[in-house]
């Protein structure tokens, strides 16, 4: 099992002019890797991400996916902010085939969100939002979670909490990570891939890739 | 995945679509969904109080509330279908970040619950209007509900069409909503065919929804027999509409994001 991305090209228009983001891109993720996507703001990474995801269509190319992943996990809507935390996990729960009764239950018990669970989406903050996503791609079980920097959100506490139950989904589920910063990709994958400096460029050395990484994003922001 | 693994997601997916929209739309309570099923009541309650008023309008043979069940309730199932299929994707962006839940899935979703809400709808008014009127039970129910859901589709289909243009051409709704305001006018909600001039037949029975609401009456009254009405031409319509909507909603799935 596997993710496969093959000769993918995706451009956004904007205003009158098209910003090519991705161009014959190739990428090859097996089952069980814990992949880190790693690159400068704007360099396309979260659109990777949605892409794996299949919320976002290439407009060239194939995505071939043949195993269970996740929304990407992270602070943006994927949530309706009219409905409570608590319709929202029960929809989730239900198109992923699991009991909206138990799933709302873990999730309560990880967000530790209160009486916030029966109010509107809309009236969260960002960290309240982000550990009700959080919570709820733990209560759920995928091939591959898909995360998009919501590790370095919420109180020190709560990120322990979601750094321990990451390592524990660890074990049995693959994930792909989202950062700019090196920190959490040397902390949580054993595969990274670089965006942002022309070709994306794979590696199995993480450490070592970003130690280079940091070292040229700083002598750039000294060039700057 | 196999074909049936993939209709299990299917039907999993539309089943919480369907339960998500009745929570969003009518508040998950069954007083909420009751008010729902009556709100075009008052509606035609009101057409009713004015129109027993005047000198009659409906046509011999024809008694009025009935006669406006059939037409008004037709009419208002296309305009609903039509203003929450074209809301349908904008309203639901936050779902499609699900990998398994897409665009199409989200139009399904409501016009199931669409179907399934307004058919229910159509029922509790048949008995009211026979309790006030009478038995004026449909003479060919299952052509009467055809027609019905007739009607439904096709608000849909455009409705799909309007939402994917939407974010292509700004000014669409402009353009579309003031010749859906006129439609009540043109498309024989409050009169018949035999009420208008003979020479704006012509003109008029280009209109599918006209075709819908004289099928209606065709359907459910023994003693009424439409100049024009064509299932025919309705079906045609309906599947290159349904065909164009499917198409370009397929085709503006890169649309909603840019």
């Amino acid at each position: 099992m596997s993710i496969e991305l093959i000769d993918i090209a995706k451009s956004y228009r904007i205003g009158r002019k098209r910003h090519l983001v991705f161009e014959g891109l190739n990428l090859f993720i097996p089952k069980g890797r814990s992949v880190g996507l790693l690159g400068p703001n704007g360099a396309g990474k979260s659109t990777l991400l949605r892409m794996i995801g299949g919320s976002e269509l290439p407009d060239r190319g194939r995505v071939v996916r043949n195993m269970t992943v996740s929304w990407p996990v992270g602070f943006s809507g994927f949530f309706q902010g009219n409905l409570s935390g608590v319709n929202n996990a029960r929809f989730c729960a239900r198109i992923y085939g699991r009991d909206p009764d138990e799933v709302v239950r873990e999730v309560a018990d990880f967000a530790e969100l209160g009486g916030f669970m029966k109010a509107p989406i809309r009236t969260y903050s960002t960290g309240m939002r982000a550990r009700l996503g959080f919570g709820l791609s733990m209560a759920i079980d995928f091939d591959c979670l898909l995360i998009d920097e919501i590790l370095a959100v919420g109180d020190a506490g709560f990120r322990q909490k979601a750094q321990a139950a990451l390592d524990q989904r660890r074990q049995r589920s693959g994930i792909i990570l989202v950062s700019h910063a090196t920190a959490p990709i040397i902390r949580n994958c054993d595969m990274v891939v670089v965006l942002g400096f022309g070709a994306p460029f794979v590696s199995d050395d993480v450490a070592g890739v970003a130690r280079e990484y940091d070292l040229c994003m700083r002598s750039r922001a000294r060039a700057a | 995945m196999a074909v049936h693994e993939g209709l299990r997601v299917q039907g999993r997916v539309l089943h919480a679509l369907i339960l998500r929209e009745m929570t969003a739309q009518y508040g998950g309570t069954a007083l909420g969904y009751l008010w729902g099923l009556l709100n075009p009541m008052v509606a035609i309650l009101v057409l009713y109080a004015i129109f027993s008023n005047m000198h009659r309008i409906s046509p011999p043979g024809i008694p009025l509330l009935m006669f406006l069940i059939t037409s008004y309730l037709t009419y208002n199932y296309f305009m609903a279908a039509f203003s929450r299929a074209s809301g349908a994707v904008q309203a639901n962006t936050a779902l499609l970040n699900y990998p398994q839940v897409s665009p199409l899935d989200v139009l399904m979703g409501r016009y199931i619950l669409d179907a399934l809400t307004y058919t229910l709808v159509l029922l509790i008014f048949t008995i009211i209007g026979v309790l006030v009127e009478g038995p004026y039970w449909p003479l060919h129910p299952g052509a009467a509900i055809l027609t019905f859901w007739s009607a439904g589709l096709m608000g849909h289909g455009l409705g799909t069409i309007v939402g994917t243009l939407r974010p292509k051409i700004r000014s669409l709704d402009n353009i579309v909503s003031p010749i859906l305001r006129l439609g009540f006018f043109i498309s024989g909600v409050v009169f018949t065919a035999h009420m208008l001039p003979s020479w704006t037949l012509p003109y008029l029975d280009w209109n599918p929804l006209f075709h819908i609401t004289e099928l209606m009456r065709e359907a459910w009254f023994a003693s009424y027999e439409s100049p024009f009405a064509d299932f025919s031409y309705v079906g045609l319509i309906l599947f290159f509409m349904t065909g164009a909507a499917l198409v370009l909603e397929r085709m503006g799935r890169r649309w909603i994001t840019e």
